[in-house]
């Protein structure tokens, strides 16, 4: 019976185990359209995402990842900046929580909220130079409070990773 | 008066009067800092944190009793390269747009870190404090806090810390002891 689920979860996409939520989709297609890209594919990313959902490390319930490479940003309209792309793209129901631009780096992270209840999801997207993650985490309130506490180390953090 | 000098007035009134949410243009700072960190905690994440912290740890309760209130919490942080960056002029378009009557300037505030400038301005609607912005500059950085909502200045100082808002020590200045006549 385990063997029966776990199977064909290895094969799933990370975005097909948490649901679906259509800012992250629309999020990922934005960029996309906009950089002329397709997401990396990551292997393995559903089984990662199963042993989250068991273990619930730092109080994570379930993340969906879409990480893009080699952005052609040169496709991209000049006047679009990535924020722009990134607010156009949500919907009112997330709430701008911490935005963080580095011009030195050339680096955006946008990390967005949206109330659950007993849980909470997050989208962070980042952006530098030639990279985009976009990342949704499902978590315990608990743990955005925590990070709260810093935010600045919470933007920065997400970008490190 | 005729409706056409009515209605800018009321939309004027609306947008700068009475119980809004002071929008504060920092737009002249970001393209010169070579960071700008923007946090936004508006009703419904505070609510949210509220909800959260624990009413048992000492620092927690402390601040869920503060954050109960209050309808937004605002930070924007700015970075510089070097000093010089960002000029008194800049500082001086930030303070202009808290002005009198709503907002004063609190005094018996200083900064004991070295070379930190920090002001603390509030704003008062039926005598007591709705809203309160604090401006820190240092050489190199620059950070504005909003908070919108009823505080006490005493209890900034707990704030300090959490939710991206700088260590603020504030003394009151002590009244001058009344001498017998």
């Amino acid at each position: 019976m385990t063997r029966a689920i776990l199977i064909p979860l290895l094969f799933l996409p990370g975005s097909a185990v948490l649901a679906k939520d259509p800012d992250f989709d629309a999020v990922v297609r934005s960029i996309e359209s906009h950089y002329h890209t397709r997401r990396t594919c990551i292997p393995f990313l559903g089984l990662a995402n199963f042993i989250v959902k068991i273990a619930r490390p730092a109080g994570v319930h379930g993340f969906r990842l879409a990480v893009f490479e080699d952005l052609n940003y040169r496709a991209a309209p000049a006047d679009l900046r990535f924020d722009a792309l990134v607010r156009n793209a949500v919907s009112q129901a997330w709430r701008p929580l911490v935005k963080v631009h580095s011009r030195r780096d050339g680096e955006w992270t946008h990390i967005y909220a949206r109330d659950l209840g007993s849980r909470i999801k997050l989208l962070v997207a980042t952006f530098e130079r030639r990279e985009a993650t976009v990342l949704e985490v499902k978590l315990h309130p608990e743990e955005l409070v925590r990070s709260l506490e810093e935010p600045r180390s919470m933007g920065r953090h997400f970008h490190s990773h | 008066m005729r409706l056409s000098a009515i209605f800018p007035t009321t939309i004027l009134f609306l947008a700068f009067g009475y119980g809004q949410t002071l929008q504060l243009n920092l737009d002249k700072l970001a393209p010169k800092a070579v960071e700008t960190v923007d946090v936004t905690l508006d009703g419904a994440m505070l609510q949210l944190a509220s909800r959260f912290l624990s009413g048992k740890q000492p620092d927690e309760a402390k601040a869920k009793k503060l954050i109960a209130g209050l309808k937004g919490v605002y930070v924007k942080s700015f970075e510089f390269a070097k000093e010089g960056e960002y000029s008194p002029e800049d500082l001086e378009a930030i303070r202009a747009q808290l002005r009198a009557p709503a907002w004063s300037r609190i005094v018996g505030v200083r900064s004991k870190r070295q070379g930190e400038n920090v002001e603390v301005f509030v704003k008062t609607e039926a005598n007591q404090i709705a809203g309160l912005v604090v401006l820190s500059a240092e050489p190199k950085e620059l950070t504005v806090v909003q908070i919108d909502g009823p505080i006490d200045p005493d209890q900034l100082s707990e704030l300090g810390g959490h939710f991206g808002i700088p260590k603020v020590e504030l003394e009151r200045r002590k009244q001058p002891k009344a001498t017998p006549k």
